[in-house]
């Protein structure tokens, strides 16, 4: 198993480096310098490399990427880090194993600071005046509201694949809740960035910072360069489980569920969420259909369809000193994370003559909080830049006075000191590296062969796919890439195998 | 900035970092807590007190009903449905059914299938496979043709609003209990019945 984590630095460490009497005569300078990596933080373990993951995404190879999580059989991830529990619950997702899929989004969303139920923008994602000396990086990552809606969907996704329709119903009664509140909460956020950012200025170094965010301005827009532009914020709520919301209530086995409440308002909301006109349509298509039916779905085949691989983040360093020039630094400069957008598979699928078409697509929706966040990101970064740069300043100082006799071992603390902050410096490039960049949808008539044609956009055929005999039936696919075949499982709607009042033979 | 005042820094990073958790405010029921039991406390969630007032005050309500006693004078023969679940939470609605119909067979006025519903087991049928074998005293196997037919359905919902205070501070969960049994001679509903609880807490936390 590849493991990659990023080292947590501590003062003990560095105390058995260095002899007790020198401890002794330069303490001071010691515990200053483990101050400062102290304060980096741990950000826990990742399992997956994402390199490595990115490989077998590109041909669409899902267990072995699941088969990292496993150890002996069993699930093996850091279960105290938010994002390794994410890419383990979409791993498991993607290779059909839904019921540790499960169990490793519950542990996700335990984690989550973005809750379903609150509008509240979570002390965790503002970060709190200690970490402003350091970058997010180092911190632990918290999520984002997006993808507390894609941790709602998948669990829904998991329960109807387990056949447990009580389950997935509360799991689509979290995502409509969460969702009914996922565009309150982004410009909560929107609003609390721009408040934090103009608190940051105003503290300890506001006029370096200042100047050096009016310096570099046109350099920092690189980070949103290729972020999606001109995205309505209700376009951040994830239109396919909407979608599918009122999918499953069309096609359950409940009675109960056969309202317009349950199975129109999310198809429209997904009609308004959708990412493209054509899911928009789709959205409203079947709305009227199940309106006209008494919210009820037969012969139908739903398609869920996951292409490509979802965006990343790099990182571009501005290592110019834009403030604080002085011969008292070895280094001052500023990471940032620059927006990467998801890459398409196959693009889109084909059965017979119809096309899935595009109802959410992860690029727009994480491109949107990037860019809110954006501006409090580098104004972070920038303040504590000036922070760490000062603190160098003084740290020097100490060293000049330590090392008066050994001018050349003070020249070796300060590069180090400078190594310290330019290690400290380091844009926060986290991501959920196995989200695909668009989630499609097709509604097709149960054909009469009983198989289902998948086509790829040029004609050519990928795979049939032989469908269960049921009311109507769920198809997922998956491809990441167009390397592989894609990953496809089969699911009879309603999901649950038995009806209660069926008599025991 | 010199050591100290980055060391004065962190000091107040650390207090304010410690105090961020400490804002929360205790679930408070509509049907109060349980004083007798000690162990016993209010959340969000459904809990053994809610699902209990639940399925007494359903029950009660039906045995105080003219429908619980029928004209002929034997019991109802009732099958358990389905309940549906339709929170947020995850339950497992037998917690309740069972203690419905525990109540209901205790009252005498009904029995319930072993061969249908919820409660429906293998046994009804396996029982006359032993006909087949020469093991058995075919004088004690259950006959075919002598099972009994439900006349009555139980089935229902539960469901659940929540309501967030102008503030963002308060969120308040409203549960549904939903409930009602189907004469399967007359395809009416013989009777229902709406349980309410309420619960009021932070809206700074999981409700779920």
């Amino acid at each position: 198993m590849t493991k990659t984590s990023i080292t947590c630095y501590s003062i003990a460490h560095h105390r058995a480096t260095f002899h007790t009497t020198f401890l002794s005569k330069h303490g001071r300078f010691i515990a200053l310098l483990g101050l400062i990596v102290l304060l980096a933080g741990c950000a826990g373990t990742r399992t997956n490399d994402p390199e490595a993951m990115s490989n077998h995404l590109s041909t669409s190879n899902y267990q072995a990427i699941a088969a990292v999580y496993l150890k002996d059989g069993k699930p093996n991830y850091d279960e105290d880090n938010l994002l390794d529990a994410l890419e383990a619950g979409k791993a498991f997702n993607d290779a059909g194993m839904w019921e540790q899929s499960k169990r490793a989004f519950e542990v996700a969303s335990k984690q989550l600071a973005w809750k379903e139920d609150s509008v509240d923008t979570p002390s965790e994602v503002m970060n709190l005046l200690g970490t402003t000396l350091t970058s997010s990086a180092f911190g632990a990552y918290q999520g984002k509201i997006f993808e507390g809606g894609m941790v709602d969907y998948y669990q829904a996704i998991n329960e109807i694949m387990m056949g447990n329709e009580q389950n997935a119903r509360v799991d689509f009664n979290r995502f409509d809740v969460r969702m009914s509140n996922a565009v309150a909460q982004f410009a909560s956020f929107r609003e609390d960035v721009r408040e934090k950012n103009s608190a940051e200025v105003s503290q300890e170094n506001a006029q370096q910072a200042k100047s050096s965010l009016d310096t570099a301005k046109g350099q920092f827009i690189e980070g949103v360069a290729n972020v999606p532009s001109g995205q309505p914020d209700a376009k951040i709520r994830v239109a396919a489980g909407e979608f599918m919301s009122g999918v499953f209530r069309a096609t359950s086995s409940a009675s109960a569920d056969k309202n317009a409440s349950k199975v129109i308002n999310p198809l429209r909301e997904a009609a308004k969420a959708s990412s493209s006109n054509a899911g928009a349509q789709l959205a409203n298509r079947t709305a009227n259909q199940l309106q006209g039916s008494g919210f009820q779905s037969k012969g139908k085949v739903y398609v869920l369809y996951e292409d490509g691989k979802g965006p990343s983040f790099t990182e571009f360093r501005i290592d110019l000193p834009l403030f604080l020039v002085t011969n008292k630094v070895t280094y001052s400069g500023i990471a940032l994370p620059k927006f990467q957008p998801g890459q398409p598979a196959f693009g889109r699928l084909q059965f017979g003559g119809a096309p899935t078409v595009e109802m959410t697509n992860i690029t727009n929706i994480s491109g949107m909080e990037f860019d809110v966040a954006y501006p409090g990101i580098v104004t972070k970064a920038v303040v504590s830049t000036v922070i760490k740069t000062a603190a160098q300043v003084a740290a020097n100082a100490v060293i000049d006075s330590e090392t008066k006799d050994a001018p050349l071992l003070g020249a070796l603390f300060k590069l180090g000191v400078g190594a310290a902050q330019a290690a400290s410096t380091q844009a926060d490039v986290r991501a959920w590296a196995n989200l695909p960049n668009s989630i499609q949808v097709a509604v097709l008539n149960r054909p009469a062969s009983g198989q289902l044609s998948v086509s790829a956009p040029n004609g050519s055929k990928i795979v049939d796919v032989p469908l269960p005999d049921a009311e109507n039936v769920l198809v997922l696919i998956k491809a990441s890439g167009v390397a592989g075949k894609p990953a496809i499982y089969a699911k009879p709607l309603p999901t649950r195998p038995v009806a209660v009042l069926n008599a025991s033979r | 900035m010199n050591l100290s005042q980055l060391k004065n820094m962190v000091a107040i990073s650390t207090v304010g970092l410690a105090l961020s958790g400490c804002a929360t405010m205790d679930v408070v029921s509509s049907i109060g807590g349980n004083a007798s039991d000690p162990t016993a406390m209010d959340s969000f969630g459904l809990t053994t007190e809610d699902f209990n007032y639940a399925a007494k005050t359903a029950v009660d309500e039906f045995l105080a009903s003219p429908v619980s006693n029928r004209a002929d004078g034997r019991r109802w023969r009732a099958t358990l449905g389905d309940v549906v679940n339709d929170t947020t939470f995850k339950i497992d609605t037998r917690s309740m059914t069972s203690r419905m119909r525990n109540k209901l067979i205790n009252s005498g006025k009904f029995s319930f299938s072993g061969f249908t519903g919820q409660d429906r087991t293998s046994f009804v049928a396996d029982s006359r496979q032993l006909s087949k074998s020469s093991l058995v005293d075919q004088r004690t196997v259950a006959k075919a043709g002598t099972v009994q037919a439900p006349d009555l359905g139980f089935s229902g919902e539960i469901r659940q609003r929540t309501n967030v205070s102008g503030d963002g501070g308060r969120q308040r969960l409203e549960y549904e209990f939903d409930f009602r049994a189907v004469d399967a001679n007359t395809g009416q509903i013989a009777f229902s019945t709406l349980v309410d609880i309420k619960k009021l807490g932070s809206n700074k936390n999981f409700a779920w």
